[in-house]
């Protein structure tokens, strides 16, 4: 810093800006230091603004903060009635599980009874977040049919049963011959694709360092021509991204994989969840899921040669980015950008139902041995109609409970909130550059001020209390909306700005007291 | 600029610090005005009404015998019926309701009968979860964190230590007089043991001899014990004595605990178990230790809160 002063001194001492020494040198004392300490705030934030990828704890801290504001408002209310989602998550949880004979796979006659009674209710949308690829082997138990439900009907394998169902339920919700829609509402089904690593084809081949690893998709061994056939069944991605601290955080709106050696693009359950709902506005005309997925596979599906088994080592390099596609939500006037390369903010789910929720108008869970192993009792579909049903797991052995920043809660709750997030809020939006570089001056002005009143700890103390008496609260206020107000790069720069100012007085009084130079000492 | 100068500078410093004062309180109610006027839109707006409040999870007896009004109509019980504010359930004799209210279990019976459905807990406004922030802020930076330690050794060892019964607490323990049999533990000492239940006069409730173990189900007929004190007595080998007073208590005394229904009864012991510790582990941990113990071979976690108990110091003193 001496040395940065003194070049800046013999720089300013050249004659060129004698006229300008001049002037500086009839300002007062504090204004010259006021002046000074500006000039300082803001070539520390230019600075840490051009730095920000290597400023060590920079991001770290901006993911603690995000965390801490969606933490703060969790169970909250909705402010803008016209985005409520309302949700009923059916709950293979401890009991149901056991009560169902703690089977290795979920029964499948079990999930016809509760996509059945979803679809009959009928919900709004349905979100089956347990895997389908495999047929249950019939040599163990079989899981016997709800009493509620004789199987007359149905064939005796409960794999063939759920096909059989779902084909009769994607026929009746085509438009007759002759263009009339059918009678019954027929919800949109989304299924959990089960999606794993690409296979490498040499296991030796170390895949390059600016790689992503592709996925591949595994057709379901008994839905995959159900689904294939139909306008309301739709498979999904049910992947998110689990940080390094355990932490799921982020979501992945879509998955580049390959499909049968094909290359392909799957939307995450809470995208084709928000498209059907919200049907967003498409160049291509009106929305439908067919012509989504489609256009999803045109922007972001891989190279062919990624996919075929003696082709390129299953890795998309990082520099063949298909540009981001941009959608627009009409409910809520905000664009959703799909992009391979997200920001973090971008892809930071907001979410807002715990496990224990007490948002019973928004949210019920349902242990679904109530829907499955109910006597000769009434079911009423009151609870589910028009709502958004998913289907999921809590038990124990399912392994699928994860750590989020709100606790500690079920895949299909993570779902939920997902769906919620994109529906309630879309994207995590940072407040725009300029109100952003707006906001860092005029609390630049307040550091300035305050530094200049006081010595380096009380201008600190002071400067420290205003940003959390207003940059704090305002921040954790406009949250809500989805909009993040970065409060960390501030600090960040108070902190650098506190490096980079002189403040060498001596002896140190409570409140700066300023001279001219010509002053006496 | 000169505003500034007028301000800031060539002012009496007393008269400075009150003009600063003034800018800075200026500064702040500005900055904070566009906040304040947000949170006052958001405090009229929020929280929004709520609809459904629950659902009906089970129905116990004849749906004959249970009728439930919204706004003067009746409409028909059925599981999974979404229950909203001030809906009238009425229930017959024999019948029983099951309810999830908000993040709460609610079962009605008959004598909750007439029961008016209440309003959920409504989450809490900005206002209120930034005040609650702050303060567990506050409470954070301000509370000191208090180092506790308790000798520990270090070497390899049994049961070697001075004789003692960690699950009984002098003249504090309290028993239920129904029991049937002491389930009684002790440290160090030297086998064979003998283990006697005195009454307040020094009678012999019930005894044994040559006990090699550190653990005793101890058994009396039903009925020989009765309400009042009584002393517990563990001698070892080399005449080494420790006695500890406790009071038999009638069952209707015992804390009331909350029943968990449809739980395991291994589970359901061992919270009941907890429950009592909770209330007061000094006076009720005898007890508890009673329910726990013969679990404690067949069921992890009463061995663990049955080890808990019998340590030194228990962890619920840790």
């Amino acid at each position: 810093m001496g040395w940065l002063a003194e070049r800046f001194a013999a720089l300013t001492a050249r004659p060129v800006f004698a006229p300008l020494r001049r002037r500086w040198s009839l300002l007062p004392p504090f204004a010259q230091h006021l002046f000074k300490s500006l000039l300082i705030g803001s070539v520390a934030a230019a600075v840490l603004s051009f730095a920000r990828p290597y400023v060590p704890g920079l991001a770290g801290a901006e993911t603690t903060a995000t965390d801490w504001a969606i933490k703060f408002w969790q169970d909250r209310f909705d402010l803008s009635p016209t985005s409520n989602e309302r949700f009923v998550f059916f709950d293979i949880d401890q009991r149901t599980y056991r009560a169902w004979g703690e089977p290795l796979f979920v029964p499948r006659d079990k999930l016809l009874d509760l996509i059945r009674f979803a679809a009959e209710a009928p919900a709004k949308l349905v979100v089956v977040d347990v895997e389908l690829a495999k047929h249950v082997p019939l040599g163990g138990r079989v899981a016997s049919a709800s009493p509620a439900r004789p199987a007359s009907s149905d064939p005796v394998d409960p794999d063939l049963a759920l096909a059989a169902y779902l084909r009769g339920y994607a026929t009746a919700s085509q438009p007759t011959a002759d263009g009339t829609p059918p009678q019954a509402a027929f919800p949109h089904m989304i299924f959990a694709r089960t999606i794993g690593p690409r296979a490498p084809p040499d296991a030796g081949l170390k895949n390059p360092p600016d790689a992503v690893v592709l996925r591949e998709e595994r057709p379901s061994e008994f839905l995959e021509d159900v689904v294939r056939a139909s306008n309301v069944l739709h498979w999904a991605s049910p992947l998110s991204d689990r940080d390094d601290d355990g932490l799921v955080r982020n979501w992945r709106l879509f998955e580049p994989t390959c499909l049968d050696r094909t290359p392909h693009a799957i939307p995450s359950m809470a995208l084709l969840s928000w498209a059907v709902l919200r049907a967003p506005l498409m160049s291509q005309g009106a929305f439908s899921p067919a012509s989504f997925g489609e256009e999803l596979r045109r922007r972001f599906a891989p190279s062919a040669a990624t996919c075929t088994p003696a082709g390129a080592s299953p890795v998309a390099s990082k520099a063949s980015s298909p540009e981001p596609w941009v959608l627009y939500d009409g409910t809520l006037r905000k664009r959703l950008v799909l992009s391979s390369r997200p920001s973090d903010l971008e892809q930071r789910i907001f979410y807002k139902f715990q496990a224990s929720t007490a948002l019973a108008d928004l949210f019920s869970r349902v242990p679904a041995l109530l829907i499955t192993e109910r006597s000769n009792q009434p079911l009423s579909p009151d609870l589910v109609a028009g709502k958004t049903v998913v289907i999921g797991s809590s038990y124990e052995a399912g392994k699928d409970l994860h750590q989020t920043p709100i606790g500690e809660m079920a895949g299909a709750m993570v779902v939920i909130n997902q769906i919620n997030a994109l529906m309630e809020f879309g994207q995590f939006q940072e407040v725009s550059r300029g109100i952003r570089w707006a906001g860092l001056l005029a609390l630049i002005m307040i550091f300035s001020l305050s530094f200049s009143f006081f010595t380096t700890t009380w201008g600190a103390q002071v400067s420290t209390l205003v940003m959390n008496a207003v940059l704090l609260p305002l921040s954790l206020w406009l949250f809500q909306y989805g909009w993040w107000l970065d409060l960390v790069f501030p600090l960040f720069v108070l902190q650098a700005y506190q490096k980079f100012i002189d403040m060498d007085v001596h002896p140190p009084p409570v409140i700066r007291r300023h001279r001219h130079a010509n002053e006496e000492i | 600029m000169s505003t500034l100068h007028r301000s800031f500078v060539g002012i009496d410093m007393r008269t400075k610090k009150y003009r600063k004062s003034g800018v800075a309180a200026l500064v702040m109610a500005g900055l904070s005005m566009p906040l304040m006027g947000g949170w006052l839109v958001q405090a009229a707006a929020n929280p929004a009404p709520s609809r459904d409040v629950g659902y009906i999870e089970r129905i116990v007896g004849d749906l004959k015998n249970i009728r439930i009004d919204r706004h003067g109509q009746s409409v028909q019980p059925a599981i999974l019926l979404p229950l909203r504010v001030d809906d009238r359930v009425v229930l017959k004799r024999g019948s029983e309701l099951y309810l999830q209210l908000g993040n709460r279990r609610v079962v009605i019976t008959e004598k909750d009968s007439p029961y008016r459905v209440p309003m959920v807990d409504a989450p809490p406004a900005f206002l209120t979860r930034l005040r609650s922030t702050l303060m567990s802020l506050g409470s954070k930076l301000t509370s000191q964190y208090v180092r506790s330690s308790v000798p520990v050794s270090t070497s390899s060892r049994g049961h070697e230590g001075p004789l003692s019964l960690p699950v009984v607490e002098d003249d504090v323990s309290r028993l239920g007089s129904h029991r049937t049999a002491l389930h009684i533990a002790w440290e160090g000492g030297t086998p064979p043991f003998v283990v006697q239940v005195l009454s307040a006069q020094g009678q012999t409730l019930a005894a044994k001899e040559g006990v090699q173990e550190w653990r005793l189900q101890l058994p009396w007929p039903p009925g020989a014990m009765m309400e009042g004190p009584a002393r517990i007595v563990v001698e070892d080998g080399t005449r080494q004595r420790i006695s500890k007073l406790i009071t038999l208590v009638r069952v209707q005394s015992l804390p009331e605990r909350v029943a968990q229904g449809d739980l395991p009864p291994a589970l359901h012991a061992v919270i009941a178990a907890d429950q009592l510790i909770q209330t007061n582990r000094r006076q009720w941990g005898l007890e508890a230790y009673q329910d726990l113990a013969p679990l404690a071979d067949s069921y992890e976690p009463a061995r663990l809160l049955r080890d808990c108990l019998e340590a030194i110091p228990s962890c619920y003193q840790r």
